[in-house]
């Protein structure tokens, strides 16, 4: 699949620092129980929560990660930084493929890759100071000595807009607020100077009224820093907002991958429509068109064959049933898993 | 009219002081209506709704006010005549009600004990009617036979909205119904919330910090800040003609899927501590509209249209509050503590 790869040489981009994924895969081996591990001959059941996904993202560029629960978008992340060992397919870094040592030597592809946490109130550790957080990778890394490090942790500190940062090093995360700790995560994250971010789910415990900030944050720290950052989120409205290209996932398969405005506009996968049309307006006047769904998400263990979706969707036919749709090019840059476009 | 709140106040006592978590909120509900209580963490519409079936913590420091239903004031009743209304009259979707079941006890026999503690009714004509709700919100019927950690999350509200209907009560009280849900499951949870309340012509008071889920499901709404109502009115008025700068800010702060995408204003700052609140307006300190008069009394409520509430001394400046509110540097401020 190429979603995205066709048009570098427009875009001035710095080839030399683009991830590629291609038919990543993990699945996780589901334990069976003692006496059918002794007795039974069954079969390992594996849980496919990535079954075969391939994507681009390009410095600079915000590529967003939307599905519901369950869908496998926060295990590619974790794959993705290396917390999970991919079960195959390939990751490519500036061209090199990096998909076994980024776990083998995972400590040196935390400085390429650095991920943000869900959860400000639990990603940082009580009993560290604003300061200590900040420099730990620093330390580990064994970069620069105690000046150069604060140095950097002022700069980190800055570009996330805490200022001044020199007020904020000996503050505890419990003196500070859920946007705060958030972007203290970010300037972590940063200090690095990482070449791909990973933001999984990053405002959705914070306030309505502080998410703008975190996010345009993010938009305007990948940037300034030609970072190729990853956005994950359940929510598509504020994908909307941020992401220079999505990815829809479902059940382990990017289903529909392209510009966002694309894809919000013109979906074209049935379940992207379906999402997309359950999406509610902050508008009492807004009539909204809802897709009708049939039946509930089929078990990720027990994967009828054919085509994922095809137990809830409307225009499925009898090969949907039996058959793996395979990738169509609908756009520029844009691609659909399914046959019935 | 339903459901009367008048003036209610209800603190919490913390090591750290006494918390003024509602301070003097006052509302009515009509029959048939749906109220949508906006809000962020710790504005207080969790507290409210609580109050209103008097579920209280065992730190609750001080109740005041009145909370009228049918003529009575629920804060004074009996225990017996609160047991009568609770569940019977006035029911709740708990916020996360997943996990508001008990794990050791199948859905089956949790709603009988919802149904039958409060109702004179046999086993076959309770099932006859948890059958009837289980096909109203769409659960299948085997699932009655299940434990809580069978079904999936949409599954389990859903059973909570059984649960609530079940008595067939007069106001439901939804409390974040559907902050835990995925967008899919939201969506189908909020449309038969809709359609079950033309079917039962229950009144519904529903708390979110979703403005969309609001802006679908309520006739009117008041926006919640630090304990406060900040603004009043129908969901037409507040959303197509805010008059509090809070208001304005906090729809400017909300993503939506349709329309102009402008860029996403946030509001700089958070909310004031409850424990010794600022005197004068609550939200003066992150409002870049703010004036000396604003922090020096506590601003009322004034109508500024009919039926229109606003908490906010400078309604008559609403025209260039819009206009500078739509402007990124107005909110462009260091943050205040």
């Amino acid at each position: 699949m190429d979603g995205g790869k066709t048009e570098s040489a427009t875009m001035n981009v710095n080839q030399d620092e683009m991830i590629e994924v291609r038919d990543l895969r993990k699945y996780f081996p589901l334990e069976k129980g003692f006496l059918s591990s002794l007795f039974s001959r069954e079969e390992t059941k594996f849980l496919k929560a990535v079954d075969g996904i391939s994507f681009d993202i390009h410095p600079g560029e915000i590529l967003g990660l939307a599905g519901e629960s369950g869908c496998g978008k926060t295990t590619t992340a974790k794959t993705l930084v290396g917390l999970y060992a991919a079960t195959s397919g390939k990751i490519l870094f500036g061209g090199q493929e990096i998909t076994e040592l980024m776990v083998q030597n995972r400590k040196r592809w935390a400085r390429t890759a650095q991920y943000i946490f869900q959860n400000p109130y639990e990603s940082l550790n009580p009993r560290q100071t604003v300061l200590d957080a900040v420099i730990e990778g620093l330390r580990i890394h064994r970069i620069g000595n105690r000046e150069e490090r604060i140095e950097m942790a002022v700069q980190a500190l800055s570009r996330v807009k805490i200022m001044p940062p020199s007020d904020f090093f000996d503050r505890f995360p419990h003196q500070l607020s859920g946007g705060q700790r958030q972007r203290i995560s970010i300037a972590r994250a940063l200090v690095l100077n990482p070449k791909l971010v990973i933001a999984d789910e990053p405002v959705s415990m914070l306030d309505v009224s502080i998410r703008a900030e975190v996010i345009n944050l993010l938009k305007e720290l990948t940037e300034q820093m030609h970072l190729a950052s990853l956005f994950i989120s359940h929510d598509i409205s504020l994908i909307r907002y941020i992401c220079d290209r999505t990815a829809i996932m479902y059940l382990g398969k990017i289903v529909e991958i392209g510009p966002t405005d694309e894809i919000i506009d013109h979906p074209c996968h049935p379940y992207t429509q379906l999402l997309l049309s359950a999406v509610p307006v902050p508008d009492p006047e807004a009539g909204r068109i809802r897709i009708k769904l049939h039946g509930d998400v089929p078990n990720p263990v027990d994967l009828p064959p054919g085509c994922r979706f095809a137990p809830r969707c409307e225009r499925a036919t009898d090969a949907c049933h039996l058959y793996e749709p395979e990738q169509v090019q609908v756009g520029k840059d844009h691609f659909v898993l399914c046959y019935r476009i | 009219m339903l459901l009367e709140v008048k003036n209610l106040k209800v603190y919490y006592k913390t090591t750290k002081g006494t918390v003024q978590a509602v301070d003097d909120v006052s509302f009515s509900l009509e029959e048939g209506e749906n109220l949508g209580l906006v809000g962020e963490s710790g504005c207080g519409k969790t507290t409210v709704v609580k109050t209103i079936l008097r579920l209280f913590p065992t730190n609750i420091a001080h109740v005041s006010g009145t909370v009228e239903y049918s003529g009575q004031n629920i804060l004074q009743m009996t225990f017996d005549e609160l047991s009568r209304i609770r569940w019977k009259e006035i029911s709740m979707i708990p916020q996360s009600a997943m996990n508001a079941l008990d794990p050791v006890y199948t859905i089956e026999e949790q709603i009988l004990e919802a149904l039958q503690t409060h109702d004179e009714i046999s086993y076959s004509e309770a099932l006859q009617k948890i059958y009837g709700l289980f096909d109203l919100v769409g659960l299948e019927r085997s699932r009655l036979k299940d434990y809580p950690h069978q079904l999936s999350g949409g599954m389990l509200q859903r059973a909570c909205i059984v649960m609530a209907l079940v008595c067939s009560p007069k106001i439901i009280l939804a409390d974040e119904p559907t902050t835990a849900l995925d967008v899919v499951v939201q969506d189908n949870i909020l449309q038969r919330i809709n359609e079950l309340h033309k079917k039962i012509r229950a009144s519904m008071i529903l708390s979110s910090h979703d403005i969309s889920v609001i802006a679908e499901t309520c006739d009117r709404v008041a926006v919640m800040y630090a304990g406060q109502f900040m603004e009043y009115a129908s969901s037409r008025k507040i959303f197509g003609n805010p008059f509090h700068p809070y208001t304005v800010g906090l729809q400017q702060a909300f993503p939506n899927i349709k329309g102009t995408k402008k860029k996403l204003i946030a509001i700089k700052g958070y909310p004031p501590n409850l424990i010794n609140p600022p005197r004068g307006c609550r939200f003066a300190s992150r409002c870049p509209f703010r004036k000396e008069a604003c922090v020096a009394k506590d601003p009322p409520l004034v109508e500024v249209e009919p039926l229109h509430l606003s908490r906010c001394i400078r309604s008559d400046a609403i025209d260039e509050i819009r206009r500078r509110a739509s402007m990124e540097e107005t909110w462009e401020r260091t943050e205040l503590s």
